[in-house]
């Protein structure tokens, strides 16, 4: 207690910031590969900056075809090198280089970098020293960064010293990390790390590199994927659109490819069941993709929760809003900020189109050859020319005329490839498989080897390797075979299918 | 001749077909031979991997997407550092244009094939293939690609603190085409200790092109070997002249690279 006439200091408990904080701590909420996604980012922000007509709403369908970056990596090494007009020296003075957007920076409209985070956090996640070079049309600098100096530091400076440079080139921005960390390095080097980002930035950057932006990823241009949606034959996808407090929103859904026929979660891996799902995407960018989680209200608020059986829907919904604070998205880019009450009111209208889906494949079960024979005569929409309809239709199911009765049983997956290849092709999915154990084709019910004897010799495909085939577990029609085609080598395998080895 | 030449005295072969386990327990030649009857996924982690120094050759014949692919994980996570692991597989690229279309093999495309591929392989997978890494020179290329992004892929993934040093990188063809990768596993240190000299510049395991041995038999080897080693290139007719009937110059070639590595096999009746 203070007692007379002294004067205290008030107690404070220190809060600055400690310069490690956004070393260490900022870089484990993020990917190595979102980093370098942030990083290019800020390229597409650049190139809007630079393009007459940039801040426009809607953008030419060539708009960025004068605009690339490219990205290399090595063990050694990250650059990323862009052509998208540079960072004016007074921006880099005053705001480009800050911890953090300061209030009074101008705001990219339509941008897709909007925290303030993305470069810095990407260097000190890449590596120890780095240097940014830009050139605009006016003038050119640099800016070393030496982290770990730099987070030793004491004091209140924060600042990077910018080296002006001579002016030369096209204007652009490069950055350049060397003295990499060990986890990051081994990373860059690897093959599959290049072929995954490939993968990612044709899917999240589709829009932009279907506008002409070009991306290079160690000399690869990475080409666009292209959501599309299926229609006819009772199918029309869903595309709505309104404004929401500044923002557009748009949401498709549909059929993006047909169901695959396995629904277990062994069924083999497609590409179409790794694509389907929800997509969120604001300004352009893909914040999640082929979502089927609560994010997107899988296995929430009505809404079952994913299962296999729902490969095969695609849903697309897109915010564009020219102040990029108002969209629903995380400082990473890859996360929605679920408590966004935009985001909260297109759920809504998703979850609908969802269940329409969920409820289509439940029937579809009733006749599955019939569905898909449906399935399979509709044809793939790009989004951008599916016309505006409230809701996802799909057709109605038909009565079954014939009585069907599921049959389901486990065999180990070597086996049964070792089927799959004997019926010629790979992409046969295992409920084809399990359906030739049954097949008209098969020897299957006879019952006298005169049968047997006219199907061996009628049946072309019994001179290939290996062929299948079902005798009924009767070992006196598996030497008839046996006989008849001329080979000793044919054994009965699982379920009575003897197996031409 | 691995417990021969190299003294090893455990050897473990893997048979999961059940006549070529009863035929393999039949035939190991010594005692210190084990034959495990089961598919290599099951069996190997029950191999205790990690307790020794291993050579571990996973001589499949069939395609890399299928259990060769599953099998390198288990041997990068489980192998115990300074062990060599090798992969052999079919990488014949008409053996995967049936696979994909029984009907039409010569119209798959290779975007066909890179679909196929990546569904059962994923992100080791080259995003774009042309013609020329799906014909038959280029295929085995592509598979041994793949394999060697596969061994560090997953053992990046695995976190474990060794580095993939890669040792054998061939293909062999006397039938179909069969693609190996192969390597040590090994820490850092170990690797620059290996790699010091620089030695290893001039290690046989990594040929560019094919391996195709031509078929001889003992008498035709044995006319060869009397001509070799020769500073000269051996040409056709100098063969000629020894054997009295000709051979091409890629025969000939392909036996003088590889003369003292000829398998060689003889009957005997005991």
């Amino acid at each position: 207690m203070a007692t007379g006439g002294e004067k205290v200091e008030p107690l404070v408990a220190n809060a600055t910031p400690t310069r490690w904080f956004f070393v260490d701590m900022l870089t484990r909420d993020i990917s190595l590969q979102d980093c370098i996604l942030d990083l290019i980012d800020n390229c597409l922000d650049g190139a809007r900056r630079s393009m007459e007509g940039g801040t426009a709403k809607t953008l030419p369908a060539d708009a960025y075809e004068d605009y690339s970056c490219s990205v290399t990596l090595s063990r050694t090494r990250f650059e990323i090198k862009d052509n998208c007009g540079g960072i004016p020296i007074d921006i880099a003075e005053k705001y480009a280089f800050r911890f953090g957007r300061d209030p009074r920076a101008p705001k990219d409209k339509y941008g897709v970098g909007i925290y303030g985070i993305g470069m810095k956090r990407a260097i000190f996640k890449i590596g120890n020293t780095a240097a940014v070079h830009s050139v605009t049309d006016v003038d050119a600098f640099k800016v070393a960064v030496d982290v770990t100096s730099w987070a030793e530091e004491k004091g209140l400076n924060w600042n990077f010293p910018i080296e002006r440079e001579r002016k030369g080139g096209e204007p652009g921005t490069k950055i350049e990390i060397t003295d990499l960390n060990d986890v990051v390095a081994k990373e860059l080097e690897a093959a599959d790390f290049e072929i995954k980002l490939i993968r990612i930035i044709s899917r999240d950057y589709s829009v932009f590199l279907q506008k002409g932006f070009g991306i290079h990823v160690n000399r690869t241009l990475v080409k666009p994927d292209v959501f599309e949606l299926r229609s006819g034959k009772g199918f029309e996808p869903a595309r709505i659109r309104y404004r929401d407090e500044g923002v557009d929103v748009e949401i498709f859904a549909g059929m993006g490819s047909v169901p695959a026929d396995d629904e277990t979660p062994e069924a083999r891996p497609s590409r179409d069941m790794a694509l389907s799902g929800w997509y969120v995407i604001c300004n352009d960018r893909t914040v999640i993709a082929a979502d089927k989680s609560e994010t997107t209200l899988w296995g929430y608020a009505g809404v079952a929760e994913w299962h296999p059986q729902y490969n095969g829907f695609l849903g697309v919904v897109t915010f564009r809003s020219s102040d990029p604070d108002k969209l629903p998205w995380t400082t990473t880019k890859r996360d929605i900020d679920v408590t966004s009450e935009l985001y909260k009111r297109a759920l809504r209208k998703m979850r609908e189109l969802t269940k329409t889906w969920t409820a289509y494949t439940n029937r579809r079960k009733g006749d599955i050859p019939a569905a898909k024979a449906i399935e399979k005569s509709t044809i793939a929409i790009p989004l951008a020319k599916i016309p505006e309809r409230q809701t996802f239709s799909v057709p109605k199911a038909k009565k079954l005329t014939r009585t069907l009765a599921n049959i389901s049983y486990q065999q180990p997956s070597a086996k049964v490839d070792k089927v799959r290849e004997a019926l010629g092709s790979a992409q046969l999915s295992n409920r084809e498989v399990g359906e030739s154990a049954l097949s008209n084709t098969s020897i299957s019910g006879m019952s006298h080897e005169r049968d047997v004897r006219q199907f061996v010799s009628s049946n072309q495909l019994f001179s290939s390797a290996q062929q299948s085939y079902r005798p009924k577990n009767d070992f006196r029609l598996l030497e008839a075979a046996r006989f008849h085609s001329g080979t000793e080598q044919l054994s009965l395998c699982w379920h009575g299918i003897a197996m031409v080895r | 001749m691995a417990h021969r030449t190299l003294a090893i005295k455990t050897l473990i072969s893997i048979e999961a077909d059940d006549v070529g386990y009863a035929r393999a327990t039949f035939n190991a030649p010594l005692k210190c031979i084990t034959v495990e009857h089961g598919y290599t996924t099951d069996v190997l982690p029950t191999l205790n991997l990690d307790r020794h120094k291993s050579i571990v050759w996973l001589d499949h014949d069939t395609g890399a997407e299928d259990s060769a692919f599953r099998d390198i994980s288990l041997l990068v996570e489980n192998c115990k550092g300074g062990s060599v692991v090798l992969v052999t597989v079919n990488a014949e690229a008409k053996r995967v244009q049936k696979l994909i279309d029984a009907s039409a093999p010569d119209k798959v495309t290779p975007d066909q094939i890179r679909e196929y591929l990546a569904t059962k392989m994923g992100d080791v997978v080259p995003t774009t293939l042309v013609e020329e890494d799906v014909d038959d020179d280029g295929y085995p290329k592509l598979i041994r690609r793949i394999l060697e992004t596969a061994l560090k892929s997953a053992l990046r993934l695995s976190g474990r603190r060794l580095e993939f040093l890669k040792l054998y990188d061939f293909t062999y063809r006397d039938g179909p085409a069969m693609a190996t990768v192969g390597g040590l596993l090994a820490d850092a240190k170990t690797v620059a200790k290996v790699t010091a000299d620089g030695s290893i510049a001039n290690w046989p395991g990594i040929i560019a092109e094919t391996i195709r041995t031509p078929p001889l038999t003992m008498r035709e080897k044995m006319a060869f070997d009397q001509l070799l080693p020769s500073s000269a290139k051996l040409v056709e007719s100098t063969f000629e002249a020894r054997a009295g009937f000709p051979l091409t110059q890629e025969q000939i070639s392909a036996y003088v690279d590889y003369y003292s590595l000829y398998p060689t096999f003889a009957e005997l009746q005991l």
